[in-house]
């Protein structure tokens, strides 16, 4: 990685002009991410990400740039163009890294750049052929692999100067299967951060069959129905509702400017009595944590919302400066190409007191939403939406007929207090968000939990 | 370039008997302004390097961003291991140079005109003028402007080598509106080579206008509604389902489109085009990144299905040559069928004079969650919608939290009109752009 004295030489200039903070991150990431399609590659490779990214603020000015130049040449021209539209005196700081960060350690066995590709094409093959020995219906099984083995240094003027190494890996297995001349896909993807001992750890069958079974079911599914009703969401990865309802409008990039529906609302009731929501990056060995943040903060676990009042949002460096508070660990940045900002990494809704049974015994006419595939947010007017990837009727407390095709969409503050019955089966899954600072790997978790009414969009 | 010869030879001394190097670079400057102040500056310069060579009969690629030679072997031992498991009955073919080369002449950047301070009072201004449309704009919460040169350069031992670089400009608007207790919001962006003053009008007008016109607004009675798409709606929708006219997804029988060609897909007066070379453009290609000349051409004719789009691969499946849209998404890609600039032809009608015909319905003016609501494979969507409600002929009023549903198929074959007003979609996915286009009845779900 890069040396000290570089580092103060980048800071020397960077603090020339007036601004009065510099960061440097620096990457280097070998990752294989490939797709196959009937268990051979179809496309992606396996390769390294290298570069730095340095950023300077002045007051709430903000600079960045990157490039995978290191020179040090280079770097100090990088470091002048971005200064340039600083006017100011040169500040007199003292870079001396005293600050001792430990990050939280996610302990790994198998480092993606020492395992043979031969080996992890094998995972994908043995999910291909446990799903197409699932049932006749089942077309075609695509099945993404992925690793990465991210090492980043980042130290800063405020005497930070910390190394993190981020292993992890996962498997995105999509099921095709037809009927009646319908094609509906149904997906799974178990993901850790870990070596590829991950798959030791897991049944890589058992979720290849469930992808299938998935995509079979709703192939033969009729059309969802249209209109207002209350909304069953199962545990598990069904907590992306929550990360789109309100998890994006806690983050400070849009509470910071007044922007987001939650601004200025600590210590006020914005949800039901039984919703408490935790945004943890510190989960050891989960999908979204990290050691430290991407600002090199080490990784800790923040309650947002605890028995519907609002505590605390997701903090980054910057938006801390605007917000006069303190940042969260919650600075996160998909590679050197992007400044960090505040985003969500295990967000997840705590467990409740119900158990399945009782929400849906207790719904006499509603929707049970089994999986949810993908949503977003308008965080200004809290406006959300998100598809369904399996749902069923629930018709006198039974969950009845499989249904495809549902959208729902709601409002975040209206949402938060139609959450009526919280479940105690909590459990974590894994995804993507996509947002300003790239894209990232984020936790999204829930129990089993009803919202009184919702709208679902549909055909019929 | 010394690499290259380098990595060439140390490629050679690994048994690897045919290998092409693609080298992408990009230098960019992206800033923005927030409340009058220059918020954010950002620099970038970039270099990235895929290789693909044929291992034992097989292809087998990598990429890296570290650029120094002892990465060299990790680079190559990379691609053997691909290759290793690279078990595809088709076997790709490293190209040489077809036909006559052409000297590639690059655009002139227009953009180079101005100083870096011209562009910066430019957005300033236009934050300014946004803010004094009206008392209830609440916050400017996005005005950016990103300038980026993307070059690609290809060489390979078979003695093909190609340059292309082409510089492009991108404005983005986002706009809050506030009255009691409702906010709205809008948003607007523009591709350019060229900083022309007209278009503040233009940002200003789609993303405040929208803003201030949803205020107020409310879901609608669930129903079978007359369906307007706006221009960057329609735009923003045809470009999700794009990869239905590409020969991977055909082939792969996930398109409704396979076996169509030549027969009636869509009304009449619908035509599709792609223009690698279209003014504007977020592209500029003459040759595509398996060294193929791209070309102008046709995807759907006066309602008739001409063609699909390949790569060598894919074309060679179907017995047909390369349409030149065999392109890589970055060098961290292997080569993929991918669409330049592409659009719908425009009627002769305006959005006014297509709602007087309508006299009731909708104007969709934005959708939502186009990410997981839309299935390309069976052309159903169902959309978060916001709009305008049509009464006898007039905008009556701002609808908000419904959702709309239909099939693309289905649709294509009810269109009843095509605007004149076409706007592109985000450029950050496939680059298409549309008319408004009223397409008949669609299914609203809301109150």
């Amino acid at each position: 990685m890069l040396n000290k004295s570089i580092i103060q030489d980048i800071f020397f200039e960077a603090l020339s002009s007036g601004g009065d903070f510099c960061e440097v991150f620096m990457e280097d990431n070998f990752s294989t991410e490939i797709a196959t399609l009937g268990g051979n590659i179809e496309r992606g490779m396996s390769g390294r990400d290298f570069g730095i990214g340095i950023r300077v603020f002045k007051g709430l000015s903000s600079v960045y740039g990157y490039t995978n130049d290191l020179s040090h040449e280079n770097l100090i021209n990088i470091t002048r163009r971005i200064t340039k539209a600083f006017k100011g005196n040169k500040n007199d700081i003292v870079f001396n890294f005293d600050k001792n960060v430990s990050p939280v350690n996610h302990p790994y066995v198998n480092l993606p750049s020492t395992v043979d590709l031969s080996k992890k094409v094998e995972f994908a093959k043995r999910a291909y052929r446990a799903g197409m020995d699932y049932d006749e219906k089942i077309v075609q099984m695509t099945v993404n692999y992925l690793d990465q083995e991210q090492n980043v240094l980042i130290a800063n003027t405020e005497g930070v100067y910390v190394e993190d190494k981020r292993v992890r890996t996962r498997m995105l297995i999509i099921a095709a299967a037809e009927h009646n001349g319908q094609i509906e896909t149904g997906y799974i993807g178990p993901g850790a951060l870990m070596g590829t001992e991950f798959y030791e750890k897991i049944d890589i069958e058992d979720y290849a069959r469930e992808a299938a079974r998935n995509a079979k079911t709703m192939a033969m599914a009729d059309y969802c129905p249209a209109g207002n009703m209350p909304v069953v969401v199962d545990n598990g990865f069904g907590g992306l509702m929550i990360h789109e309802a309100c998890g994006h409008s806690l983050e400070a990039s849009s509470v910071a400017k007044g922007l987001s529906v939650f601004s200025n609302r600590i210590g006020e009731k914005i949800a039901s009595d039984v919703v408490t929501l935790v945004d943890d990056g510190s989960i050891v060995n989960s999908w979204g944590s990290l050691g430290v943040d991407d600002e090199g903060m080490r990784t800790q676990k923040n309650v947002l919302i605890e028995n519907g009042i609002l505590k605390g949002y997701m903090i980054d460096k910057l938006n801390a400066r605007r917000m006069n508070m303190e940042p969260t660990a919650s600075g996160r940045r998909q590679n050197y190409r992007f400044a960090p900002t505040s985003r969500m990494s295990n967000t997840y809704i705590d467990n409740g007191t119900s158990t399945k049974e009782e929400i849906i015994g207790n719904t006499e006419k509603g929707l049970f939403a089994k999986y949810i595939s993908a949503g977003s947010v308008n965080p200004a007017t809290g406006d959300f939406n998100f598809s369904l990837s399996e749902a069923y009727l629930i018709e006198n407390g039974k969950i009845t007929k499989p249904v495809k095709g549902a959208t729902l969409i709601g409002n975040g503050t209206k949402f938060l207090q139609d959450i009526d019955m919280v479940g105690n089966n909590l459990s974590i899954g894994q995804g993507y968000c996509y947002a300003a600072s790239g894209a990232l790997f984020i936790g999204a978790g829930q129990p089993t939990l009803r919202v009184k009414n919702m709208t679902v969009g549909g055909r019929e | 370039m010394n690499l290259i010869n380098l990595l060439f030879e140390k490629g050679k001394e690994y048994n690897i008997e045919e290998m092409e190097v693609y080298i992408n670079k990009n230098s960019s400057v992206d800033f923005n302004i927030y409340e009058g102040e220059l918020e954010k500056y950002i620099v970038a310069e970039e270099t990235g390097l895929s290789l693909r060579g044929i291992y034992n009969g097989k292809m087998g690629y990598s990429y890296t961003e570290k650029l120094w030679e002892e990465n060299l072997d990790e680079l190559i031992k990379n691609l053997i291991q691909y290759a290793e498991n690279n078990h595809s009955e088709t076997v790709e073919k490293i190209a040489s140079l077809a036909g006559e080369k052409s000297e590639f002449i690059p655009r002139k950047n227009l953009l180079n005109k101005y100083t870096e301070e011209e562009k910066i009072n430019y957005l300033l201004d236009l934050e300014k003028r946004a803010y004094a449309v009206d008392k209830r704009v609440k916050t400017i919460s996005g005005c950016s402007y990103s300038e980026s040169t993307n070059s690609v350069y290809i060489r390979n031992t078979k003695g093909l080598e190609l340059e292309s670089s082409h510089a492009i400009g991108m404005m983005n608007l986002g706009a809050v509106a506030e009255e009691g207790k409702n906010m709205q919001t809008g948003y607007s962006h523009i591709v350019f080579n060229d900083l022309k003053e007209e278009y503040k009008d233009i940002l200003i007008k789609d993303s405040v206008g929208d803003a201030l016109s949803m205020l107020g607004s409310d879901q609608a009675e669930s129903s079978n509604y007359n369906i307007i798409l706006r221009n960057n709606v329609a735009a923003d929708m045809f470009s999700n389902f794009l990869p239905i006219f590409f020969g991977n997804t055909v082939q792969k029988g996930l398109s409704l489109m396979k076996g169509k060609i030549d027969t009636e897909v869509a009304v009449e007066s619908f035509s599709i085009v792609e223009d690698p070379l279209m003014d504007n453009g977020k592209y500029y290609r003459t040759f595509d990144d398996e060294g193929t000349l791209t070309s102008e051409k046709y995807i759907i004719e006066n309602g008739v299905l001409k063609t699909f789009l390949y790569s060598n691969k894919t074309a060679e499946k179907d017995e047909v040559s390369s349409t030149g849209n065999g392109f890589r998404n970055s060098h961290k890609s292997s080569i993929d069928t991918m669409s330049t600039n592409m659009y719908i032809k425009e009627g002769n009608k305006t959005l006014e004079d297509m709602v007087k015909e309508m006299e009731n319905g909708i104007i969709i003016t934005d959708i939502d969650g186009l990410h997981a609501g839309i299935n390309p494979t069976s052309g159903n969507f169902s959309l978060l919608s916001k709009g305008l409600l049509v009464e006898d002929g007039e905008i009556t009023r701002p609808i908000s939290q419904i959702t709309m549903a239909g099939n693309l198929y289905e649709m294509l074959k009810n269109i009843k009109i095509i605007g004149n007003d076409t706007k592109f979609s985000h450029p950050s996915s496939n680059y298409f752009g549309s008319p408004s286009i009223y397409v008949g009845k669609l299914t609203i779900a809301g109150k």
